[in-house]
């Protein structure tokens, strides 16, 4: 079930939940236009941190390769740009930017971010990987392209996305796996083998298609 | 008259040529982002002089009667402005290292706001260098007379205070450990105030110094630093022997006041977390009786402190904080090792309490009640904060309602609002609303959390960000600065919406 607007604010201004148990997005920097009635959900904004991927050193990323989370950390370029301060977004450009909240979800409350339509007339897409899990905490990274034919200006501070929140039912039996993501002060790359690679190297070295 | 014409328009080519290279490299450092607007103020000063040189060497350029003057007065015409050109070099020398790249912008931000609190419309460049040690110099009083003598004017936007404030670049990510930042402000404040007048006299101990002299006089080949090597077989030089000794001593003397005033600035404004942060930083690599002719040593300092927290914060810590501060009091109270001869005459002369609650007592009456951390703010930051920290929330704001506060409709608007009250002004409506906190009350509610062993933050790290126990520390720390960068977003956006 999504939340509603009124049931969001609500849950965040229960003072009488511990902050771990509590649904905590912070900041809130304008809590008329960012929780609007009627629209469950709410906006969050551009942060102020972006990545963008060193191309001229990298030929290609190959998620089976050992060196894969080496060659992504290094061959990228970090920028911190402050709020009044501008990021421009050419054609066909790919970078990752973060929200500027930090979201805490209680293990109850799933969430998953979605672009604002406003931006997507532009050709601006945002956060094509769009799942919170339940018990998350950190920054959201937000996966940045523009699909347009202009190139747009990122204003730090912008809302740029919208979070939809909805309640998990009963949960595993198990203890939650903790997100390789959790308690990200920045935008962070993944791991998208994971476990995998080792068996996909496998299949490959029976087929003879090792390098 | 001209023996040498092309000298002059050497001169000024080349002058013009050096205006040309700043102004390059001026708005090349305009091009990256920096992290504190006083690099504004300084650029903005540097291209103003820059200017007002090139205005000059053309107008000198232009003169209708130069064939009248000596070579001598024409190149005293432009060495008059000309001058200034390295000192602008100089000038510009003061904003390296000080991007984003460099800097926390953070911890930029943030510093500024604390130091406009206590000095009215300063600005702050904040750099990062390869020392381990904090600093801040005033140096808007080393741009100004430069204009001055060269009759340049000045840069009319610069402000009355520029602070550069230094902390090093290994660890730029340690928010913990800027703690320090705070010991740096009291060196001005020290300034400013006239502590030193209102401290002294501070008596040498007089027996200690005879005792001294006679020390020497018994081993005549035993000399002061500063008087030089004594030959066997000459009289030995009381009268030279007592005025270097008195004058070290007294030079001494004065430099550890100083510091040991700055350290109670410190925790005057930072609160117990200057004091936790000082014996992380200054006893990790100091030996505790180790002073030196600028600074006193660390168990002096770490007394003086004691006795400052003990007045000032009593209890309210949690058990893990209170158990470190028994330990390292216990430790400040221990009596020293030997000290050389003349830092055993300062030591003397100044470990006494009278004088000790003499420092107190100045440093303490220089500051505002709200310039000062209280006890208060620290058991409201670190019972509101920890439970925060512990659940991996960034305390950029606390999440409880505060007090019921009037505030502006248009501001209103924005935050969570409880309603009109009647006897509101007009144009106002009480709300109660979410406060930024400060970065006062992130460093305390940081340190208490980092006290206590982090077991509950650790718990929302990823395993692959704590393999080690520094791991654990930089992802704090990390997240630490996370705090301060949102609770200055939220400073940042208030302050522009009003």
């Amino acid at each position: 079930m999504i939340l509603s607007t009124e049931r969001i604010r609500a849950m965040m201004l229960d003072d009488s939940v511990p902050p771990s148990e509590r649904l905590v997005i912070t900041p809130v920097l304008d809590w008329k236009t960012q929780l609007k009635p009627g629209f469950c959900s709410i906006d969050v904004r551009l942060g102020q941190r972006f990545s963008v991927p060193r191309r001229t050193k990298l030929s290609h990323l190959d998620h089976l390769a050992d060196d894969y989370r080496r060659n992504v950390e290094n061959y990228k370029d970090d920028y911190h740009i402050l709020m009044g301060d501008l990021f421009v977004l050419h054609p066909r450009q790919f970078i990752l930017g973060e929200t500027l909240e930090w979201v805490h979800l209680p293990t109850s409350l799933a969430a998953y971010v979605i672009g604002r339509s406003g931006w997507g007339r532009d050709g601006l897409i945002i956060a094509t990987a769009t799942g919170v899990h339940a018990g998350f905490s950190g920054i959201l990274t937000l996966e940045i392209t523009n699909l347009g034919e202009i190139p747009i200006h990122l204003y730090p501070g912008l809302t740029i996305a919208q979070l939809f929140i909805h309640q998990v039912e009963k949960g595993d039996a198990e203890p939650p796996v903790l997100s390789s993501f959790a308690g990200a002060t920045s935008p962070s790359s993944g791991d998208g083998a994971g476990s995998d690679r080792t068996i996909i190297k496998r299949l490959r070295s029976s087929r003879g298609l090792d390098d | 008259m001209d023996t040498n014409p092309s000298l002059f328009h050497l001169k000024i080519r080349t002058a013009q040529d050096r205006c040309s290279a700043l102004t390059t490299a001026v708005e090349a450092l305009q091009l990256r982002v920096k992290t504190s607007r006083g690099a504004g103020h300084v650029l903005l000063a540097v291209r103003t002089a820059i200017q007002a040189v090139r205005q000059y060497l053309s107008t000198q350029q232009a003169l209708p009667d130069q064939d009248l003057l000596t070579d001598a007065e024409k190149e005293a015409r432009i060495q008059r402005v000309a001058a200034i050109i390295p000192y602008l070099h100089n000038v510009l020398s003061f904003l390296e290292h000080s991007d984003v790249s460099s800097v926390p912008a953070e911890l930029a931000a943030l510093l500024r706001r604390e130091l406009r609190a206590l000095f009215q419309n300063a600005e702050l460049i904040v750099v990062s260098s390869l020392d381990l040690n904090y600093s801040i110099i005033e140096i808007a009083q080393y741009i100004r007379p430069l204009f001055k003598t060269t009759e340049v004017p000045e840069a009319a936007v610069l402000p009355a205070k520029i602070f550069r404030a230094s902390i090093p670049a290994v660890e730029s990510e340690q928010a913990l450990l800027h703690c320090m930042l705070a010991h740096e402000m009291g060196h001005p404040l020290y300034l400013e105030h006239e502590i030193e007048a209102t401290i002294l006299p501070v008596p040498i101990d007089s027996p200690r110094v005879e005792a001294v002299i006679d020390s020497l006089k018994k081993n005549k080949h035993k000399t002061l630093p500063g008087q030089g090597e004594q030959e066997g077989g000459q009289a030995f030089d009381e009268l030279s022997t007592r005025r270097v000794l008195t004058a070290t001593v007294n030079d001494i003397v004065l430099n550890w006041l100083e510091e040991l005033a700055a350290d109670l600035y410190g925790i005057h404004l930072f609160g117990p977390a200057y004091l936790i942060g000082f014996i992380h930083f200054i006893v990790g690599f100091h030996r505790l009786d180790d002073g030196s002719q600028t600074h006193p040593s660390p168990r002096l300092r770490l007394k003086l402190l004691f006795r400052e927290l003990d007045t000032q914060y009593m209890g309210g810590f949690s058990p893990s904080t209170e158990t470190f501060l028994v330990e390292w009091r216990a430790i400040g109270l221990a009596p020293g090792g030997p000290l050389p001869v003349l830092q055993e005459l300062a030591h003397g002369s100044i470990d006494k309490d009278a004088v000790l609650d003499r420092i107190r007592s100045a440093v303490a009456k220089s500051l505002t009640d709200g310039q000062k951390y209280s006890q208060q703010r620290y058991t409201e930051d670190t019972t509101e904060l920890g439970p925060l920290i512990d659940a991996n929330i960034p305390p950029a704001e606390y999440l409880k309602l505060m007090e019921t506060r009037k505030v502006p409709q248009s501001l209103a608007s924005a935050i969570q609002m409880s309603g009109p009250s009647p006897d509101c002004e007009p144009g106002h409506l009480t709300t109660k609303v979410q406060i930024p906190t400060s970065t006062v009350a992130i460093l305390n509610a940081g340190w208490e959390r980092y006290l206590s062993g982090l077991a509950k933050y650790e718990v929302g790290v990823p395993p692959g960000a704590r393999r080690t126990s520094f791991d654990l520390y930089m992802s704090y720390n990390r997240f630490l600065l996370k705090a301060m960068e949102l609770n200055h977003a939220i400073w940042e956006w208030n302050e522009a919406r009003q």
